[in-house]
C-alpha cells in the first residue's frame, strides 16, 4: 500500500493503532487458496475427461491437467494472499478508522468514527482456529458493512470496539 | 404480552385504519392470487376435466376476507409521548414503535378507487431500510390529514389542524406546456414502443395483409406507394402512437405537479390526477441533491431536480428518492435549490477539473472500443474496414476530450458537488455533513496514470468524482473526513 499521510498522533483515543493484519490471517488464506486449487484442479479434471470420450486426439491427459491447474491456482492464489498481506495496513485515529487494501484494485476508506452505528466481531471456523476475528464496521444507511477488517486479534478487536463505541457516546 | 401490547385494544386513543381496508385489501389478495385461479381453470379445462370454477372462486374469496378482515381487526395504531406506535398481526403479533423525530418523510398515495372511496394509502419513512417502515393502507382522507399534521406538526401540538397553519409558498409548479415537454422527451416513449413492437410480434403472420390493406388505403390518397413505403408509414404511425400515449401518460401522471415549503420549512411535493401523491420531506434530511439532464432535454434546456433522503440504501429510483421537480429550466435550478442548500449558490461553483491523464485514460477505453469494432467489422465485411480506426481515434479523442471537460468537482460552503456525464449529464451535491464515509478507489489503469476515483457516501446513496489527482483523492478524503467528524453524531435531521 502507497503510504498514506497518518494524522498526528491522537490525543483524545486510548488505543491509537497502526499497521497491518496479524500474520497468522495468511494461513488462513493459504487454506482457501489450496481448497479453491482443489476445486478447480478436479474441475478441469472432469472437463478433460469428458471431453476426452469424444475427441480423444485433442484432449489433453486429464489428470495431468488437473495437477497443472491445480499447481497453477494454488501459486496463484498464495501469491495473491501475500501481496493482499502485504497491501493490508489499517489505522484507528483521532477522526476515524483508515484502512487501505487491494492487489489490483487499491482501496483506501475512512469512516469518521462518529458515523460508526455498530461493530460487529465475528470469528468462522478457520479464524476460531487460527485464534483470530474478523472486525466490520457499520453505517447508517448501508446494507452491509461498511469496512470488513480480516484477521484481527480479538483482544485488539475489543480495544477497538470499545474506542468505537466510546466515541460514538461522546459525540 | 406486555403491557403497551395489552393497550390499544380498549384505549380511546388507539386508532384502526378505515373499514374500506377490507374491501380494498380483499381485492389485493385476490388479484394477488387470480393467476393462480385461472391456471388451475384452464389446466383443468386442458385436462379434458370442465371443473366447475364456483367452489375455488368461494374458498379463495372467503381465504381472502378472513385475511383482509384479521389485517383490519388486528391493526390499531396511536401516539404517545412523541412516538407513533402501530400494534399488528394476529397470531405472531407485532408491536412497531417509531419516534416522531426518527420520520424522514411521509407519503400520502391516492390511486382512482381510493379517490372514489376517499380514503388515503399512508405511508411512513425512517432511515431502516428500503422499505417503507410503517404502511397503514387505508386511512381515511380526514384521519390522514390529522395524522400526517400529528407527525409533522410541531412537537407537542398533535391535535393542531391543518388549516390553521399558513399557506405554504410554492417553490415550483408545472404547467401544462411543461408537462407536455415532459413527456415528449421522457424515456416513457421507449417503453411503450417496446409494448407496440411486442403487439406487433404477435400480430405477426397478418402483417402483410394489414400492410397490404394500408397501402389501398394510401394508394387512394396519394396514388400508387411501394409495400415499403407503407411499411415505413405503418412504423412511423406506430412510433407517433406510442409517443402521444406516453405523453398522455406523463400528463396524467404528473398533473398538477407542485413544490411547495410550509411554514416549518418542510417540502410538501404532490401531483396526480388518477393516482395521486403527497410527499412531506424536510430540507435538512436531504442527504444527496441531484440534478440531471439527458441529452435531448439537454438540447431544450431543461433539467430535473431529486432530493435522496435516507431510507433508500438502493441506488436509483427507490423510496428515499423524490423528483423534486421534474422539468426545470436551466436558470430556475440555483433558485430551486437555494433554500434547500445553505449558503451555496449553484450559479458561482468554482469548478476543479479532474486531472488531465482523465483525457488518457479516456481515450485509451475508447480508443479499444473502436479496435474491437473495427475487428469485429473486418471479420465480417473484409480487412479494408480496419481504414475506419483512423475516423474512429478521431472521434475517440473528441469524446475523452468532452469527458475531460465534463468530470469536475467543487468544494463550496460545506458541500460537496461532482459533475459528471457525457450524454447523461449529472451534477451531485452531498452536504458535507451528511458524509457516513469516504473511499478512494485506484483500478489497475488508474494506478498507472496515477488517479483516483473519490466516493463520498451517504446514508442515501453516493457520490463520486472519477480520475481525481490520486495525491488530490487523498487529500479530500481527509478534508472530508474531518468535516465530517466535526459535524458530530450522525442524525437524520442534523444540519
Amino acid at each position: 500500500m502507497a503510504p498514506l499521510e497518518e494524522a498526528p498522533e491522537p490525543s483524545r483515543v486510548e488505543a491509537p493503532r497502526e499497521g497491518g493484519l496479524h500474520p497468522l490471517v495468511q494461513a488462513g488464506w493459504a487454506l482457501r487458496a489450496a481448497v479453491n486449487a482443489l476445486v478447480l484442479g478436479a474441475l478441469a479434471a472432469f472437463l478433460a475427461a469428458s471431453l476426452a470420450e469424444r475427441l480423444p486426439r485433442l484432449a489433453p491427459a486429464p489428470a495431468l491437467l488437473g495437477v497443472v491447474v491445480s499447481v497453477a491456482a494454488l501459486g496463484l492464489g498464495l501469491w495473491h494472499a501475500r501481496r493482499l498481506f502485504k497491501s493490508w495496513s489499517w489505522s484507528l485515529r483521532e477522526d476515524d478508522v483508515l484502512a487501505g487494501y487491494g492487489v489490483l484494485w487499491r482501496v483506501s476508506r475512512s469512516i469518521p468514527r462518529a458515523r460508526v452505528q455498530h461493530v460487529d466481531v465475528v470469528s468462522g471456523p478457520v479464524d476460531r482456529a487460527l485464534g483470530l476475528v474478523h472486525v466490520s464496521l457499520h453505517v447508517a444507511g448501508s446494507l452491509g458493512p461498511v469496512l470488513t477488517i480480516p484477521g484481527v486479534a480479538p483482544a485488539e478487536a475489543e480495544t477497538l470496539r470499545e474506542a468505537l463505541l466510546q466515541s460514538a457516546k461522546v459525540a | 404480552v406486555s403491557g403497551e401490547d395489552a393497550r390499544g385494544a380498549r384505549d380511546p386513543a388507539a386508532h384502526r385504519l378505515h373499514p374500506l381496508t377490507v374491501l380494498l385489501e380483499l381485492g389485493r389478495v385476490l388479484g394477488r392470487v387470480a393467476w393462480a385461479f385461472v391456471l388451475v381453470v384452464v389446466v383443468g379445462s386442458l385436462g379434458g376435466r370442465r371443473a366447475d370454477p364456483a367452489p375455488l372462486l368461494l374458498l379463495l374469496a372467503g381465504s381472502g376476507v378472513l385475511v383482509a378482515l384479521a389485517r383490519y381487526l388486528s391493526l390499531r395504531y396511536w401516539l404517545e409521548e412523541e412516538r407513533l406506535v402501530i400494534r399488528s398481526g394476529l397470531l405472531d403479533r407485532q408491536v412497531r414503535t417509531i419516534p416522531l423525530d426518527k420520520i424522514q418523510n411521509v407519503e400520502l398515495r391516492q390511486n382512482a378507487v381510493h379517490q372514489l372511496a376517499g380514503v388515503v394509502d399512508f405511508r411512513i419513512e425512517t432511515a431502516a431500510g428500503p422499505e417503507a417502515e410503517a404502511h397503514l393502507a387505508v386511512l381515511g382522507r380526514d384521519e390522514a390529514e390529522r395524522l400526517k399534521a400529528a407527525l409533522l406538526g410541531g412537537r407537542g401540538q398533535a391535535g393542531a389542524s391543518v388549516e390553521e397553519a399558513p399557506a405554504p409558498q410554492v417553490l415550483w409548479q408545472a404547467g401544462l406546456g411543461r408537462l407536455l415537454i415532459l413527456g415528449a422527451t421522457s424515456n416513457r416513449a421507449g417503453a411503450i414502443l417496446g409494448a407496440v413492437a411486442a403487439a406487433l410480434f404477435f400480430l405477426g403472420r397478418e402483417l402483410p395483409g394489414h400492410l397490404e390493406t394500408l397501402q389501398r388505403w394510401l394508394a387512394a390518397f396519394v396514388g400508387t406507394i411501394s409495400p415499403l413505403t407503407a411499411a415505413v408509414v405503418l412504423l412511423a404511425t406506430t412510433l407517433l402512437v406510442g409517443w402521444l400515449l406516453s405523453i398522455a401518460l406523463t400528463v396524467v401522471g404528473y398533473h398538477g405537479f407542485q413544490l411547495a415549503r410550509d411554514a416549518d420549512g418542510r417540502l410538501r411535493r404532490r401531483y396526480g390526477l388518477v393516482s395521486r401523491v403527497e410527499t412531506v420531506v424536510a430540507p435538512a434530511r436531504i442527504q444527496i441533491l441531484r440534478v440531471e439532464s439527458s441529452w435531448l432535454r439537454r438540447r431544450l434546456g431543461f433539467w430535473e431536480v431529486a432530493a435522496h433522503t435516507a431510507g433508500s440504501a438502493r441506488e436509483g429510483r427507490g423510496a428515499g428518492e423524490a423528483l423534486l421537480a421534474p422539468l426545470l429550466r436551466r436558470d430556475e435550478i440555483a433558485g430551486l435549490c437555494r433554500p434547500l442548500l445553505a449558503g451555496l449558490d449553484l450559479e458561482s461553483v468554482p469548478w476543479r477539473a479532474v486531472s488531465r491523464a482523465a483525457l488518457r485514460r479516456g481515450f485509451v477505453r475508447l480508443f479499444a472500443l473502436a479496435l474491437v469494432l473495427a475487428g469485429a467489422a473486418s471479420a465480417l465485411v473484409g480487412p479494408w474496414a480496419w481504414a475506419g480506426l483512423a475516423p474512429g481515434a478521431l472521434v475517440a479523442w473528441w469524446l475523452a476530450a468532452r469527458r475531460y471537460r465534463v468530470l469536475a468537482h467543487a468544494r463550496v460552503a460545506g458541500h460537496l458537488l461532482s459533475r459528471s456525464g457525457l450524454l447523461r449529464r449529472r451534477l451531485t451535491i452531498v452536504p458535507e455533513s451528511k458524509v457516513q464515509w469516504l473511499g478512494v478507489t485506484e483500478s489497475p489503469p488508474q494506478r498507472r496514470y496515477r488517479i483516483a476515483t473519490l466516493t463520498v457516501a451517504t446514508a442515501a446513496g453516493a457520490a463520486r468524482v472519477v480520475d481525481l489527482d490520486r495525491a488530490e483523492a487523498l487529500s479530500l478524503q481527509r478534508q472530508l473526513t474531518a468535516a465530517a467528524s466535526a459535524a458530530g453524531a450522525w442524525l437524520p435531521d442534523a444540519v
